[in-house]
């Protein structure tokens, strides 16, 4: 990638994390008129309590999910349930509301901590369980949309943030490398997934947010799934490939430090050097790459990044697509979600990515693909962040083995 | 027929009489009960939002994925909706939907404020209500095939709880070495969060959709949930358990896809009683020991169904 700005240092400070992450959360429930927020969701969670969410299985995550509650003017959130051991808050037992007992405990416990605003006040909500509905939880209460104010947080990270998510990236990265020796003819995905695994545990990850990504692609798209796009299918489940020589393996996952996410891609070849014709995907996905990050700026429209990569590798036959995949995007945010805003270059269409602009403290995943059809073609993912004068990389870098960089 | 067309069937009967018209479901494991397709697991709480949408008059089931890749034969490439950033396109799918705009009660799994008024628009007539009971409730009451995933589930739970157990080195090693070891016997999607803590491991996985997991103290002298499992047979109330509970932390609750009801502790579940075919975990921890068992109950008594380690 191309000119950057100079980084900043990126240490984690968690007490100004915890201290500038609830500031924003008081003056946006200001700017939406919100006398309470009650949060469910565990990156929301985390954000307004720094109470990390585990990296379980839906089920679990949502059976003994923490709950945060935020006044409007209070010093500091409740917490129902979770690990308060070290955090600023103010703790309350555990309630389990995906079951009706425990939905009418959550509506006793928020009535006592609302108190008045729980009758007529504006209470944002970011979910609810059947059981919260069964038992009329917050029925007294005027309900707002809290995912609204929770993106408006989100948007733009503060240096720590930005901190959390460089360690993710880098921890992931360096995994990854133990990860690609493993790569050889006759290895399963399965082994992949242990060594990753084992090493993530050693980076000082324990968690792992989405199912390792290890997906051996057809070099023709007939060959592959079936498509609602008549596109690429990626990422699909994982199942367990045997690759062999030859084999192009695109490579995605994610994992959290301090509940911040890490986006690593990248696209190998099993036991041999690219061909001539893979080594052309990756630079022309080299030249999008780099396209895209010289429109990186604040204050630039979403459209002019995705017009700038699209005008380094413009449409030929018989593909005419843009240089990105057509069901996800050029560019998505990372956070403490792993696909966050920003978005560019979506279906939300070329009015959407007119009318948004970047902005200092956007995290930015670029992803772009290339694809010829037959030959097969190059997926990979760099992260960014914007500043007020340009971008810095996020993760220390990854090399393209084993595509070799144009000098 | 096949295991996911006859979760399908249960589930759709079960809806249709609740007076379900129409079901939106958001939640992967009633996803994955009700569709049968194998998708990208991530870990973690999600929004609600329309994944799995499912005609209760036909047994149409239309599935958010833009692939076919891990999706059953019987629903077709026009059933699925590919994925999509644009709030307006979820509106015109559901809008789209055959049964929507006529339905008179839209079932859903979970609720938001921003769902709750696209649901409205789209379904101007239909009440929208909660129905996560009624499919929690098809779920309780396990098919053989079912009991066998999770048979098959717990073993490679077992795989990660043994290579623990005898890996030299301090816990988070140890605890590396589980993982890794699950992920080679088939699993690298945990259920809950592992445990090595001393002579304690606690390992679940999600494999093929069905949960399996155990929990042991090594050396262990006795089993703090023996207790229990003996308690656990058909119609034995929440109450019976409690009375079989050791003192300290315990707790009985569903297991398939994932933690699921009936959920019985200290605290809740009181009134539930057990019927046979249900699958429990079973968990104590006491006096400095652990253990956690899959239990099947049947007429004949209860089935540790998970396995005893080397």
């Amino acid at each position: 990638m191309t000119a950057a700005t100079a980084a900043p240092a990126l240490e984690l400070d968690v007490g100004r994390l915890r201290r500038e992450r609830y500031a924003k959360l008081q003056a946006q429930m200001a700017a939406d008129g919100l006398d309470a927020l009650v949060l469910l969701h565990g990156p929301h969670v985390a954000y307004a309590t720094d109470c990390l969410p585990e990296a379980v299985d839906v089920t679990h995550a949502s059976a003994t999910r923490p709950i945060a509650v935020v006044l409007a003017d209070h010093p500091q959130p409740c917490l129902l349930g979770g690990d308060p051991d070290g955090l600023d808050v103010d703790p309350h037992p555990t309630v389990w509301p995906e079951i009706d007992e425990g939905a009418a405990d959550l509506g006793t416990r928020l009535q006592s901590i609302l108190g008045r605003r729980a009758r007529g006040g504006r209470v944002g909500i970011d979910l609810m369980t059947g059981a919260m509905r069964r038992t009329g939880v917050l029925s007294a209460a005027e309900i707002a949309d809290a995912a609204n104010t929770m993106a408006a947080v989100k948007l733009h990270k503060t240096i720590d943030e930005l901190a959390c998510i460089h360690q993710a990236q880098a921890r992931t990265n360096r995994a990854m490398a133990t990860v690609a020796e493993a790569l050889v003819p006759g290895v399963r995905r399965s082994e992949l997934a242990a060594v990753f695994l084992r090493r993530l545990r050693e980076e000082g990850i324990d968690a792992n947010m989405i199912d390792v990504i290890f997906q051996p692609m057809a070099r023709r798209m007939a060959d592959g799934p079936r498509t609602t796009t008549g596109h690429l299918a990626f990422p699909t489940w994982s199942g367990d490939p045997v690759y062999a020589e030859g084999d192009l393996v695109w490579v995605d996952a994610g994992s959290d430090y301090h509940g911040y996410a890490s986006d690593f891609g990248r696209t190998w070849v099993v036991g041999r050097p690219p061909t001539p014709g893979e080594q052309r995907c990756f630079e022309r996905w080299l030249a999008v790459m780099d396209a895209a990050c010289t429109a990186i700026a604040p204050g630039a429209a979403f459209a002019e990044v995705c017009a700038a990569a699209a005008d380094a590798d413009p449409p030929r036959p018989p593909d005419g697509d843009r240089p990105w995949m057509p069901h996800f995007y050029l560019v998505h945010g990372v956070g403490l979600e792993s696909a966050e805003m920003p978005f560019l270059g979506t279906d939300n269409g070329p009015e959407f990515d007119a009318a948004h602009t970047l902005a200092p403290g956007m995290v930015m995943v670029l992803e772009p693909a290339i694809w010829e059809d037959g030959t097969g073609g190059y997926r990979a993912e760099e992260i960014v962040a914007v500043t007020e004068d340009g971008w810095i990389p996020l993760g220390g870098g990854h090399p393209y083995d084993p595509f070799e960089v144009p000098t | 027929m096949s295991l996911h067309l006859q979760r399908r069937t249960r589930a759709v009967d079960a809806l249709a009489a609740a007076g379900i018209d129409m079901m939106v479901c958001g939640r992967q494991d009633h996803i994955n009960y009700i569709a049968g397709a194998h998708q990208l697991w991530t870990a973690g709480t999600r929004p609600f939002g329309p994944v799995c949408t499912v005609n209760t008059a036909t047994g149409e089931i239309f599935l958010l994925s833009t692939w076919d890749e891990g999706v059953p034969d019987d629903i077709d490439l026009d059933h699925l909706h590919g994925i999509t950033w644009n709030g307006a396109v979820v509106a015109r799918r559901l809008a789209a939907t055959p049964g929507m705009a006529d339905a008179k009660r839209v079932g859903v799994d979970a609720w938001s404020p921003g769902m709750a008024g696209l649901l409205g628009a789209v379904a101007p007539n239909a009440e929208v209500v909660p129905a996560d009971d009624v499919l929690v409730r098809v779920r309780r009451i396990k098919l053989p095939s079912e009991v066998d995933l999770i048979r098959a589930a717990g073993a490679v739970a077992a795989a990660g709880a043994a290579a623990a157990t005898a890996h030299p080195g301090t816990d988070a090693e140890r605890l590396a070495a589980g993982v890794e070891a699950m992920a080679l016997a088939g699993s690298s999607t945990p259920a809950g969060e592992p445990e090595v803590c001393g002579s304690i491991v606690d390992f679940s996985c999600i494999r093929s959709h069905y949960e399996g997991g155990l929990g042991r103290t090594a050396g262990g002298a006795s089993r703090p949930h023996a207790g229990l499992v003996q308690a656990c047979v058909p119609g034995a109330t929440g109450q019976d358990l409690r009375q079989a509970a050791p003192d300290g932390d315990w707790l009985v609750r569903g297991s398939g896809m994932g933690f699921e009801p009936p959920v019985i502790n200290a605290r809740y579940g009181a009134g539930e009683a057990l019927e046979g075919n249900m699958v429990l975990s079973v968990s104590a921890r006491t006096g400095g020991e652990y253990a956690r068992d899959t239990v099947l109950v049947t007429e004949q008594g209860p089935e540790i169904i998970s396995l005893e380690l080397p």
